[in-house]
Parts: C-alpha cells; sequence; structure tokens
C-alpha cells in the first residue's frame, strides 16, 4: 500500500515499514552481521544473494507487522558527502564499530552527531560493539562505550557475528523502539491529520471501509 | 517489489491452527522452528478441516527438516520438497518469510507457500510460483483499468490542453500538476468499490505514462560528462577486480535507460542494473560479498562509461514523478544508490589525473 512513514502504515493493518541505515568502518564486520541476522536459517547451503548492501525482513511482533529494511551506506571516507542521500527517511540506525579497534569508535561519534543533526531525535539510534569473540584484545572499554552511547540518546549493543551472538536481540529491540517511536508520533500527529516532513509527497489512500482482501491477490508493496 | 503478501494473522490456516492446535504454536516457538502456512487464496474449507497440522510444523532434522509427525521435507532454495513419509512427491514454492516473536519473544518462522501440502485433484504444481502483481505496459495497465479508460483519457486529455497553456513554467508547477491529474484519477477509480481493493497496485502506470509524452519536454538536457572521463580504469575509481566481470552486461541493460519513458520503468531499468552487478558469476565461485562501498564504485564507474548525457534529468524526473511506491523499498535503494554516485561525479571528485587506490 502506499504507506508514506513508517507510521503511517499503520492506520490500517497495524502493520509498518522501517528503514535502516548501516554505517560502521570496512572492516567492522557490518556486512556479517546482518547477513547473519537476514539470511534464511533454512537457507544456508544455498545462498542465493551475495550482496550486502540492501536485505529485507518480515517480523510479527506480538501482532504488529513489521517490514524491516537495512540498507548499507558507503562508509569509505572519500564516500562521506555521500551520508545524507542515503539517510533520508531513516527510522532507525545501527552504528557498528570493533571493540578491537578505537579508531572505528571514533568514526561511530561522527556518523551519532551527523545523524542527530539531520534526523533530530526521530531516528532509534543503535551502537553496536561487534566481535566481542576477540574480548581479550578489546580497546575500546564497555563502560566508555556506553557512557557514551547513553549521552547521546542511543542504546549499546554487544556482538559477534562470528558466533552469532546478541545480533536478534538488537534487531528485535530495535523495531520495538522503532514501533514505540512511530506510535508516539502517530498520537502526536493525531488521526487523519496531515503527514509530518518526512512523510514524502504524493497520494495516500485511506480506507473508509473495512479491507476486504480478494483471494489470491492483496495488495503488495516491497 | 511486488512481491506476494499478506497479513498472516488473518489467514485462515494460520487462524485454524492456533485455534485448534495451540500445543503445536507453544512448541513451534520452544525450538524456534517453523510453521508452514498456504496463502489464503490457495484454501479450501474442506482443506482446512482435512489436512494433517502436524505435517505443517518443522522442525530441523540433521540437514533438512521433519515435521512434527515425523515425515522428511527438503527445503531448497525457495522451494519446499516432500520426503520420505509423505506417500506423494510434490514441491510447493515458499511465497515470503516472516519471523514471528510470541508473547514471551520466543522466535519461529512462517513460511507463506504457494498451496497446501495435500495433495489435491486440481494439479497442485501449477501457478503460483511466479506470482507478479505489477503491471509492465501500457497494454497491461488499459486492460487492467478497463472501462475507466476512457473517463481517464478524458482527465489526460484536458490536463494536456491546459498543460500546453502553461509551457516553461517551474518544475514546481509541473510536479504539482501531475500531482494533481494523479489524485483526480485515483478518485474515479476508488468510487468503483470493486476496484477500490485493487486500487493500491500500480494502476497508474497509464497515467504516468501518458504525463511522461507531455512532461519530458519540460527537462533540461544538461551534459554531465563533458570532462575527459572517458579514459578512466576501474581500479582509478576503486573497482574491485573482483566486481569487474559483470560490468559490461550491466553497461548494456544501463544503455537501455533513456528508451524506458515511465518513472517505475527507468526504476527496474536501474534496480537490473544493480542485481546484474550483483550476480555471482557462477554457482562454484565463491565471491566476495558486496556492500555498498562496492556497489557505488562500479555504479560510478558505469555513469562514467555509459553515454547517457542527460543523468540529471533522469533523476529529477524519476524522483519527482514517481507517484506510487515506497523510498524505502529495494527500487528505493537502487535510486539512492545512483544518486549518490551521481552525486559524487556532480561534486568533482573524479578528475582524469586523480588516481586512487582503495583495496
Amino acid at each position: 500500500m502506499a504507506a508514506g512513514s513508517g507510521a503511517a502504515a499503520a492506520a490500517g493493518g497495524r502493520s509498518f515499514s522501517f528503514k535502516v541505515v548501516l554505517l560502521g568502518e570496512g572492516c567492522v564486520g557490518k556486512t556479517s552481521l546482518v547477513l547473519r541476522y537476514c539470511e534464511n536459517k533454512f537457507n544456508d547451503k544455498h545462498i542465493t544473494t551475495l550482496q550486502a548492501s540492501f536485505l529485507t525482513k518480515k517480523l510479527n511482533i506480538g501482532g504488529k507487522r513489521v517490514n524491516l529494511a537495512i540498507w548499507d551506506t558507503a562508509g569509505q571516507e572519500r564516500f562521506h558527502a555521500l551520508g545524507p542521500i542515503y539517510y533520508r527517511d531513516s527510522n532507525g540506525a545501527i552504528l557498528v564499530y570493533d571493540i578491537t579497534d578505537e579508531d572505528s569508535f571514533q568514526k561511530v561519534k561522527n556518523w551519532v552527531k551527523e545523524l542527530r543533526k539531520m534526523l533530530g531525535n526521530e531516528i532509534c539510534l543503535c551502537i553496536v560493539g561487534n566481535k566481542i569473540d576477540l574480548e581479550k584484545e578489546r580497546h575500546v572499554s564497555v563502560q566508555e562505550a556506553e557512557t557514551y552511547a547513553e549521552s547521546v540518546g542511543a542504546k549499546h549493543y554487544h556482538t559477534s557475528a562470528k558466533q552469532n551472538k546478541g545480533i536478534e536481540e538488537l534487531f528485535l529491540d530495535l523495531c520495538k523502539r522503532m514501533i514505540e517511536t512511530a506510535q508516539v508520533d502517530e498520537r502526536a500527529r493525531g488521526n487523519g491529520s496531515s503527514q509530518s516532513g518526512t512523510a514524502r509527497r504524493g497520494v495516500q489512500i485511506i480506507d473508509d471501509e473495512p479491507q476486504v482482501q480478494s483471494s489470491g491477490g492483496c495488495c503488495s508493496s516491497g | 517489489m511486488a512481491m506476494y503478501d499478506e497479513d498472516l494473522l488473518k489467514n485462515p490456516f494460520y487462524l485454524a491452527i492456533q485455534k485448534r492446535r495451540p500445543d503445536l504454536c507453544s512448541k513451534v516457538a520452544e525450538f524456534h522452528g517453523i510453521v508452514l502456512v498456504p496463502c489464503r487464496g490457495s484454501l479450501s474449507s474442506n482443506i482446512l478441516s482435512t489436512c494433517q497440522f502436524e505435517s505443517y510444523v518443522l522442525k530441523p532434522f540433521e540437514e533438512n527438516f521433519q515435521t512434527l509427525n515425523g515425515k522428511e521435507i527438503f527445503i531448497q532454495g525457495n522451494i519446499i520438497i516432500l520426503g520420505t513419509g509423505f506417500n506423494y512427491n510434490l514441491s510447493v514454492p515458499v511465497l515470503f518469510e516472516e519471523t514471528f516473536y510470541n508473547e514471551k519473544e520466543e522466535s519461529f518462522s512462517i513460511l507463506c507457500i504457494a498451496h497446501p501440502l495435500e495433495k489435491t485433484e486440481s494439479s497442485a504444481e501449477s501457478t503460483a510460483s511466479s506470482i507478479s502483481y505489477s503491471l509492465k505496459n501500457i497494454e497491461d495497465a488499459r486492460e487492467f483499468l478497463g472501462r475507466h479508460c476512457e473517463r481517464f483519457d478524458k482527465y489526460i486529455g484536458s490536463f494536456y490542453r491546459t498543460f500546453k497553456e502553461h509551457e516553461r513554467k517551474s518544475l514546481r508547477h509541473y510536479i504539482d500538476s501531475v500531482n494533481a491529474l494523479y489524485t483526480k484519477c485515483l478518485q474515479h477509480l476508488l468510487r468503483d468499490s470493486h476496484l477500490k481493493v485493487l486500487a493500491k497496485q500500480e494502476e497508474q502506470m497509464n497515467l504516468i505514462k501518458q504525463a511522461v509524452e507531455v512532461t519530458k519536454l519540460l527537462f533540461f538536457h544538461r551534459c554531465m560528462f563533458t570532462m575527459s572521463l572517458q579514459d578512466l580504469q576501474q581500479k582509478d575509481i576503486g573497482v574491485k577486480p573482483e566486481f569487474s566481470f559483470n560490468i559490461p552486461r550491466a553497461k548494456r541493460e544501463l544503455a537501455q535507460l533513456n528508451k524506458c519513458t515511465s518513472p517505475q520503468q527507468k526504476l527496474l531499468c536501474l534496480r537490473k542494473v544493480v542485481q546484474i552487478i550483483m550476480q555471482s558469476p557462477s554457482q562454484r565461485v565463491n565471491m566476495e560479498t558486496m556492500c555498498a562501498d562496492d556497489l557505488l564504485s562500479v555504479l560510478l564507474y558505469l555513469l562514467v562509461k555509459t553515454e547517457i548525457p542527460n543523468w540529471m534529468a533522469n533523476l529529477s524526473y524519476i524522483k519527482n514523478f514517481r507517484l506510487c511506491s515506497s523510498v524505502k523499498d529495494e527500487l528505493g535503494y537502487c535510486l539512492t544508490s545512483i544518486e549518490a554516485a551521481i552525486e559524487y561525479i556532480r561534486q568533482g571528485n573524479l578528475s582524469e589525473r586523480s588516481t586512487v587506490s582503495y583495496s
């Protein structure tokens, strides 16, 4: 359906579509992290996709449908200025650093500033310390990372893409936060009032009758 | 885009299994298993009353899966194949997967499948594997719209007449008037209650396509690549050698862009390009995973090497006149990647001599 912002879709069938951007330097393991999460468990041996730049997953959390689109962003220094093109209309951001690499944590801090500047408090931020399987080589202290995350209104998570630890929790938690944000946003705007600035221009079709589904084909969007 | 979707919480099969066999539902969450749910269009009351729900609940078993009544099931790619324990052969396409979390936050997967596992007289192997709901060309759109076409032609005709009077106004003006036309046509359609349900799809192809005939007048043709960028090599742009395999094919596909007229067609063309870039050369070659940086590098190279003079016009056209699809879907991602590549070049980051190496 012609859903604009994530919240807009909720009017019909308690369904949300969220865009989450993925940020992090090249070697922090951000692609392994999302592949771990999105790659079909039943499909392990028949990997059809070798790309980690755009991945989707459908979730159903306590009866609320979530269409999650995870966008990898260009992370190389030379592409830095392009960030905002990718961030537009994001509901969430996952900022990944490598716990053995202090520098990658500094990069995360830069991105946090940029995201807050561009999207304000609407966006749910997750700061993720990856590679906890290399705990012995840790260079970013847990306390420093968690204190920083709290100071910027982000949540902090520890993961290991290699051992598949903490990843499902990270995404579930993020989705719950995005649902909450979308609902608060929706209530603040009041039902049926005009869309906020983040919603794209276009035509919104709002049912004034309960939806009747035809057999076989119902409407769909990506 | 246009993949099959339905709200599984309203699916009669899922409702039935929840109601009649709550034990199975809590069990599957405990071992993070899989529930197979036939799509709603494939269900009959007969099936709901006779099927064995245990056959639809899967648990990982050695390399494959086992149903709760001990039958074997293989999942290969997007196909479910029945194994030992079933006394007939059948394969069923998977339409989509959804991960469910129950109130205890235990997770399990539901695979929505094209039809039930029970053998039926009507050949079950049939249709559903390639369900697609997009209208690809103007003939499809007209057929879909049926008797509404006439009225639409009228609207578009009068739009065209006023449009001619308003030549050389601002882009904003054109965007607004095309939007107004679109809304008018949609409102007309929605008065038809039968169409109302279907209306959320891509019926506006027709409108857009005709609107294109009018609106394409308005774009400034601006040449982006007056610099002598043609000599740039893949490595100068940072394209990794392992991703150069698909470049010739992607280039051929991209060259079709200016033959596409509607924003939707242009977007589909761009998506095809991106898909080609990401294709693995063969099943056996283990290509490195492609991330956004890699994709962007290849796109930069393609943009420079493909002789399309009006990139900015194409981008502006797609962005401003794309009325139906969400900005968050795969098409949105393709468009964003292209936009990023165009912006990178526009900012003058590529010049003849700047040899860069990014490994």
